[in-house]
């Protein structure tokens, strides 16, 4: 009796004993910037990978400000009585942007005012310093600035913080803040990225990534063509829309990562490219962290519970107007389906 | 005459049958309570069903049949940049059979062993060399161990084992054939045909101890180089929306598993009345390692049709192969000491208090590069006892044991750092410890 007591416990502890689905892959190390894949379906609430799409908006050079958890404005251009204009949308839950329904329009937080600015802004890039948000955008005399208590009403700089150079009109800036206080601003020519420094965000000096040279060197320019047989780099023919977003590793080195557009011959795709220390060029990626078509540009990325979502934007699929897209690094991972769209911008 | 031949028989039959050799959990974490709670040193102070692994020699030491069977589980609490990468645990029964016996009227013994995963048999994964991983403990301890070995004890003061491993390896082939709609995808008629194999691995183990008088021993054991193979192939072939043929095949072949031979040296002392004193060093050949990379070739043919392509469809190219980084492992020497004392001794009872401790080094050069094999240098400090109830009664004339342990595993934090700026992994910390816990009883008839 005894034995067959034995001999049934056995055959039960052996029945409780199924496989599960291996883990060992949560939480590893990444600079968090790639390889990105772009967000299904599943992910979002309208059509994916879209997270902002209007014909008429024509989105376009998206940064975004963390707000709180997966909560965060994002400063998008957008096209508004024929000119283009930096307007502020907002999420919840890092996709689902309000006017991304269609029938709202994210209001306009900065247009084109001021003698220097001519009649179009571009490539904001926002910074929270302190208590205040700073808002970093293009014109046509250089780079302005615009201060907000609040990121929602802003107030300019009467003149550009840092101007065009002769033939060199600078857009697509991106700033951030060192952990030492310092501003950094890496910002495009076009077809090279260039860097400058500040010590409190408006006055800013340009900076030399090669001193060995007379001129002030680009931190990045473009790759240039392939030696042999190899395929044209994606990043052959220029480099720019930075986006910077510098760390202290793991092992307390300063390290500066830049997410960018790659121009390639035909196309355009994300690249990456970093540097340890707080000076010197960058050395990039040989292949781009995001590539799922051939007209990716203008990265922001988001960065929260250990994942990190990027928009870009890209051209409409089946219609021929800029549209924002969103995509997640770890590739592997998913996201949890989308709560609703934020009903106030 | 005899004995030397029966010997050298036992010998050469494990080592003729067995081309390659061994990888199982147990090298990590030990083979039953005893062996676990004294650091693995074993090598010349075994004699239970645990000598199917530490030394098949010890087989013959057994003095009647035994069976034995025990539980253990590891848990991992193993972090990079301070987060816990939840690797799983490895967790399951262990057991084992001695059958002791004279034949030819030598002393000979006949022994299995076996490590039961409670969750999988065996876990294969292929993973870019670029992903970060815990090399030695994601992964590769999950797996199914059964050994089978035989023993002799030619004389007193010698004897002599070996035997057989068993694991397995996969082979699979996917085939897809039929049509392929790009314009409309639910009006593609598409066959699949899978076909996967898992093949039989042997490897060998063979050990000698020597006893140097009642108190001391030596102990000379050879863990045979074993690897799991993984070997997958893909073909896809069909007409896509009548416009042309494609052709695309893939053949992948890794080593998802592999264990470098090993040589253990093993002593044992007894230097006073109930407390022995046991330590073996292990030279592990990691140099050997072949890295777990799968290697790719892929054949892709896709005809443009007449008239070349419609618009906004642009066929993709052949991929390019992936250059696989070189990884050279450094040998290891890994040294165990254990101390058991016999702290009650009556007629019917003995009782016992274990320790001990292992250092392992970590093989792994540092991940500078592209390659992030995670490892860190691993300290193992155990704890154990044992009760053993002597003759219980008439029905059972040998023996019940009792044994426990608990080994805690510490790997000391330790930063990896990146020499390409644009590493998409970057700089991290990894460290962490493990917490290896479980009981065996063993009953001698």
């Amino acid at each position: 009796m005894r034995a067959r007591l034995l001999v049934a416990c056995l055959a039960l502890g052996a029945c409780a004993t199924l496989g599960t689905e291996g883990e060992g892959d949560v939480a590893l190390p990444t600079t968090g910037l790639g390889p990105f894949r772009k967000l299904a379906s599943a992910e979002l609430l309208g059509v994916a990978p879209y997270v902002l799409d209007d014909a008429a908006s024509q989105y376009r050079e998206p940064s975004a400000l963390p707000i709180s958890g997966t909560e965060l404005f994002l400063y998008v251009v957008a096209a508004r009585a024929g000119h283009d204009v930096i307007v502020r949308t907002h999420a919840t839950d890092g996709r689902s942007f309000f006017g991304g329904e269609g029938g709202q329009f994210p209001p306009t937080v900065l247009t084109a005012n001021l003698p220097w600015e001519g009649t179009e802004l571009s490539g904001p890039s926002a910074l929270r310093v302190g208590a205040e948000v700073r808002l970093y955008y293009a014109a046509a005399g250089g780079i302005g600035l615009a201060r907000s208590a609040d990121g929602r009403a802003f107030s300019k700089e009467n003149g550009p913080v840092l101007p065009n150079e002769g033939a060199t009109a600078w857009r697509a800036p991106s700033v951030a803040q060192l952990p030492d206080g310092r501003f950094r601003m890496f910002v495009s020519d076009g077809t090279s990225i260039f860097e400058a420094e500040s010590h409190d965000g408006v006055a800013w000096t340009r900076l030399d990534a090669d001193k060995a040279t007379a001129v002030l060197d680009p931190v990045l320019g473009p790759a240039g063509a392939s030696e042999g047989d190899a395929a044209a780099p994606f990043d052959a023919r220029g480099v720019t829309d930075p986006c910077l977003v510098p760390r202290v590793t793991a092992a307390g080195r300063l390290h500066f990562r830049v997410l960018y557009t790659g121009l390639g011959e035909g196309s355009t795709a994300i690249g990456f490219a970093a540097r340890y220390g707080d000076e010197g060029p960058l050395v990039r990626a040989a292949a781009p962290v995001f590539s799922a078509t051939t007209t990716q540009a203008a990265p922001t990325f988001f960065e929260v519970n250990g994942l990190t979502l990027m928009y870009v934007q890209d051209t409409r699929k089946g219609a021929a107007y800029p549209a924002l897209v969103g995509a997640l690094a770890p590739a592997t991972l998913a996201l949890p389906p989308p709560v609703a769209y934020a009903d106030t911008p | 005459m005899r004995r030397h031949l029966l010997a050298l028989t036992v010998l050469a039959g494990t080592l003729a049958a067995a081309p390659r050799a061994e990888a199982n959990p147990l090298d990590t974490f030990g083979f039953g309570s005893r062996g676990t709670a004294m650091g693995g040193a074993q090598a010349a102070d075994v004699s239970d069903y645990s000598a199917g692994y530490y030394n098949p020699a010890g087989l013959a030491r057994a003095r009647g049949v035994e069976i034995g069977i025990g539980y253990f589980r590891v848990d991992h609490f193993l972090k990079t940049n301070g987060n816990d990468n939840h690797v799983d645990p490895v967790k399951g029964l262990v057991g084992g059979v001695v059958v002791p016996g004279k034949l030819l009227g030598i002393p000979f013994a006949f022994g299995l062993a076996l490590h039961l995963p409670d969750d999988r048999i065996s876990r294969v994964r292929a993973l870019r060399q670029e992903q970060p991983r815990w090399e030695l403990f994601d992964n590769r301890n999950q797996r199914l161990y059964l050994a089978a070995n035989v023993a002799v004890s030619p004389w007193p003061w010698l004897q002599l084992g070996g035997g057989l491993s068993f694991m397995s390896s996969t082979e699979g082939r996917l085939d897809i054939t039929g049509s392929a709609n790009i314009f409309n995808a639910q009006q593609s008629q598409l066959r699949h045909e899978v076909d996967a194999t898992l093949t039989a691995v042997r490897y060998p183990q063979v050990g000698a101890r020597i006893a140097l008088g009642k108190r001391a021993a030596l102990a000379l054991v050879y863990r045979g180089q074993f690897s799991l193979a993984l070997d997958l192939r893909a073909r896809l072939y069909g007409d896509i929306s009548q416009l042309t043929t494609a052709y695309y095949a893939l053949q992948s072949d890794s080593v998802n598993a592999f264990l470098p031979q090993q040589v253990v040296f093993g002593s044992s002392w007894e230097p006073v009345d109930h407390v022995r004193v046991n330590a073996d060093l292990t030279w592990v050949q990691w140099s050997a390692y072949v890295a777990p990379v799968a290697h790719l070739d892929v054949d892709l043919s896709i005809p443009p049709p007449q008239g070349g392509w419609p618009a906004g469809i642009t066929p993709p190219s052949k991929p390019t192969s992936t250059a696989i980084e070189p990884l050279t492992l450094h040998d290891r020497v890994i040294p165990h000491v254990g101390v058991e004392w016999q702290f009650l001794d009556l007629p019917h009872w003995q009782a016992f208090a274990r320790g001990g401790y292992e250092y392992s080094k970590t093989p792994f050069p540092a991940q500078s590069g592209l390659t992030n094999y995670i490892d860190r240098d691993r300290h193992s400090f155990s704890l154990g006892a044992g009760v053993r109830w002597v003759h219980p009664g008439e029905v059972l004339a040998g023996d019940v044991r009792l044994d426990v342990h608990a080994q805690w595993s510490v790997l000391p934090e330790q930063i990896t750092t990146k020499t390409d700026p644009a590493d998409l992994v970057g700089d991290y910390s990894a460290g962490g410890h493990l917490w290896n816990v479980g009981l065996s009883t063993a009953v001698g008839f």
